[in-house]
């Protein structure tokens, strides 16, 4: 096990006009950790990966595997392991033939070969399938196989590249399980790419937000979600999306339509105010405010809860609605007008120039001069 | 509105007429068309067979009919009465060289188109390609000066080195890999594979179904290959089978039977080849390890 260190990384791919896969990387993946970068297809996760693994050349920067500067190294060289998005096993090979090809390529003495493959098959529950083909195998089969293949040689660090993307919904959340309880096991320095932000939050202990070759945040799950530090990252991370408002800021008060917020240190001009879905509820009599007065488009019913998505007269129009959560139980109706309270300490704000974070002097209230309203009943279903 | 949603419900069970399992298909108008068209492509293997167990009388009599008795005696004229054991080895020869040759050098050189980048890559091969369109009659007498300037004439060499490599076989190589998922070999790569032990390790025994059909194609191309050896071959010792057929045949009279005996013989391999090979062509296991 060693630490990763990526310096500075750039990858250009030529072409008229070159795209840039990767600008100005720069990353510690400490020893033992599990790092997940998580981005929208194409800002350029995967040739992170590749690069480490010495499958794409780098145009620039370096990397450290440990104290060894790998960049010129080819990749059976690295001592990395890497598990493919499509497994990659070798269709003619049994599993046990797959387990042990690393391992053969390294000319390890047949007894302790042996051993290895028969240790890590058990580890992952494989012993039945050692003689099977990857053919003869189910979806989480392959997958574990893939595992066991990269696992079998003990390498340095552990590279996955969207490793349960081809499996189904119920799979996918064992097999994170799994990988999960075999990284707390092994503690092997592991780097992990996804589209998949529940993956990457459920299994980073850091994950890093790329955008375009870019990096843009890096931070334990809850705090990048919480503390987004621009609009991309905040707008990324969450199921559903933050909602977005461009709202104009004057002197210290957020003013759209009905909707008016003292917003200490926000400075003069057009801001994005962001709320997260779970910072909107429906009101109650005694809530104190602020509130939106929201009118229904539809309702989402996920079973443990609704998703009502809704349109704020005066604010959204109704391409772009406000979505918070209800419980089971609440359950408006199309075209119900509904009053939702905000919980301002969980507003953040945005230059809408730059889409960068403003961080406030103090916390978000409701400008006095607003006019109060009555509360409407909250629907419930029957 | 997609199709699905207008379906009633899930559809369960094969349909009515692809039971999967059952050799039986229903007859269709194309019946109609294919089995005319059988009996004409059959007819001249099935003459050939019957005049090559017929006596001579009995196969220019007209109108043709079938013998009164087998005269397997045909068969052995041919081995005692003409050189044909000779005519065979050297075919088995040049086809089995020229096969092994193929399957090596096409087979590595569509590797490199495939997935090696190198300057000018595609242009080379577009210029490849483009020479498939030239006709041999255009670039036989540049051939054979060459052959000739390397001393082959009257050799089996002369009909060994220029079929060494086909750009047909390149091309089918080159497009085998480009179906071939690259992590296969990114993943042995990362296993401490070199470049050559990918090839040799992983990609060669995918490599049984391209591999069968360019053995077949290449092995019927030179078997049945008749110009190329009329031009560069002139003793008999060095005359292969489709040589020493036609050199059966007199201007005046032609022993039909004993003609035919040597053909049907000269053809019993490639059938047999291709009965081994047919099989490969639908055993696909390259993308099984893939999701």
């Amino acid at each position: 096990m060693a630490p990763i260190v990526l310096h500075g990384l750039r990858k250009v791919y030529p072409g008229k006009p070159p795209v840039v896969a990767l600008d100005d990387l720069n990353l510690t993946v400490d020893d033992g950790e599990l790092v997940a970068f998580v981005g929208p297809s194409g800002c350029g996760k995967s040739t992170v990966l590749r690069c480490v693994a010495g499958l794409e050349k780098l145009t620039a920067g370096r990397v450290l595997i440990g104290e060894r500067e790998v960049q010129e190294l080819p990749p059976g060289k690295r001592d990395v392991a890497m598990v493919f998005q499509n497994y990659a096993l070798y269709p003619h090979l049994t599993v046990y033939k797959n387990l042990a090809f690393p391992l053969k390529e390294r000319h390890v003495p047949k007894a302790k070969l042996d051993a290895e493959v028969r240790r890590v098959a058990e580890m992952l529950e494989l012993t039945e399938l050692l003689r099977r083909r990857p053919a003869q195998l189910s979806g989480g089969q392959r997958q574990r196989v893939a595992m066991g293949r990269a696992l079998v040689r003990e390498p340095l660090a552990f590279l996955l590249d969207e490793p349960l993307s081809n499996l189904d919904a119920k799979l996918r959340t064992q097999m994170r399980s799994e990988i999960a309880a075999v990284h707390r096991r092994l503690g092997i320095t592991s780097i992990y790419v996804t589209h998949d932000q529940v993956e990457a939050m459920t299994l980073g202990e850091r994950i890093v937000v790329l955008r375009d070759g870019k990096l843009q945040q890096v931070g334990p799950p809850a705090q990048v979600y919480e503390d987004p530090v621009n609009l991309f990252v905040a707008g990324f991370l969450g199921t559903p999306s933050m909602n977005l408002l461009e709202v104009r800021a004057e002197r210290g008060v957020l003013v759209k339509g009905p909707l008016r917020l003292v917003v200490p240190g926000a400075p003069d001009g057009d801001v994005v105010l962001g709320i997260r879905p779970e910072s909107l509820h429906p009101a109650s009599a005694d809530d104190p405010g602020p509130f939106l007065d929201v009118v229904v488009a539809h309702v989402e019913a996920l079973g443990n809860e609704n998703l009502v998505h809704a349109w704020v007269p005066g604010i959204t129009d109704g391409t772009t609605p406000l979505v918070f959560r209800t419980t089971p139980r609440v359950y408006p109706q199309a075209e119900e007008r509904l009053r939702v309270r905000v919980d301002a300490s969980q507003l953040l704000l945005f230059d809408a120039a730059s889409e960068m974070r403003i961080l406030l002097s103090g916390p978000v209230v409701p400008d006095e001069h607003r006019d109060g309203q009555e509360t409407p009943r909250t629907p419930t279903r029957p | 509105m997609t199709s699905s949603t207008m379906l009633p419900g899930p559809v369960v069970g094969p349909l009515p007429d692809a039971e999967p399992g059952s050799r039986h298909r229903r007859p269709s108008g194309w019946h109609l068309l294919l089995i005319p068209l059988s009996v004409v492509m059959m007819t001249p293997l099935i003459w050939m067979v019957i005049t090559a167990v017929s006596t001579l009388e009995e196969a220019r009599r007209f109108p043709p009919g079938l013998p009164t008795g087998i005269q397997w005696s045909n068969f052995v004229d041919v081995w005692t009465q003409s050189p044909f054991g000779l005519w065979l080895l050297n075919t088995v020869i040049v086809s089995s060289v020229v096969v092994v040759a193929n399957l090596v050098l096409c087979s590595l050189a569509g590797y490199a188109f495939a997935r090696i980048r190198f300057h000018g890559s595609g242009i080379v091969f577009v210029l490849l390609l483009a020479t498939l369109m030239v006709p041999f009659q255009v670039v036989m007498i540049p051939t054979l000066l060459i052959v000739k300037s390397f001393g082959l004439i009257d050799q089996l060499g002369a009909l060994i080195v220029p079929n060494l490599v086909a750009v047909f076989g390149i091309f089918m190589m080159r497009q085998f890999f480009m179906a071939l998922p690259p992590e296969l070999e990114e993943a042995a790569r990362m296993d401490g594979a070199s470049r050559l032990g990918v090839f040799t390790k992983v990609l060669l025994p995918l490599m049984g179904p391209p591999l069968a059909t360019l053995t077949i194609l290449t092995f019927l191309s030179i078997w049945n290959d008749f110009l190329w050896p009329l031009i560069v071959i002139q003793s008999p010792e060095h005359m292969t089978l489709q040589l020493g057929l036609a050199s059966l045949q007199g201007s005046h009279l032609t022993n039909w039977p004993f003609l035919m005996a040597a053909t049907l013989m000269s053809q019993l391999p490639l059938i047999v080849l291709f009965l081994l090979g047919q099989r490969l062509f639908v055993r696909s296991i390259a993308s099984s390890g893939i999701k």
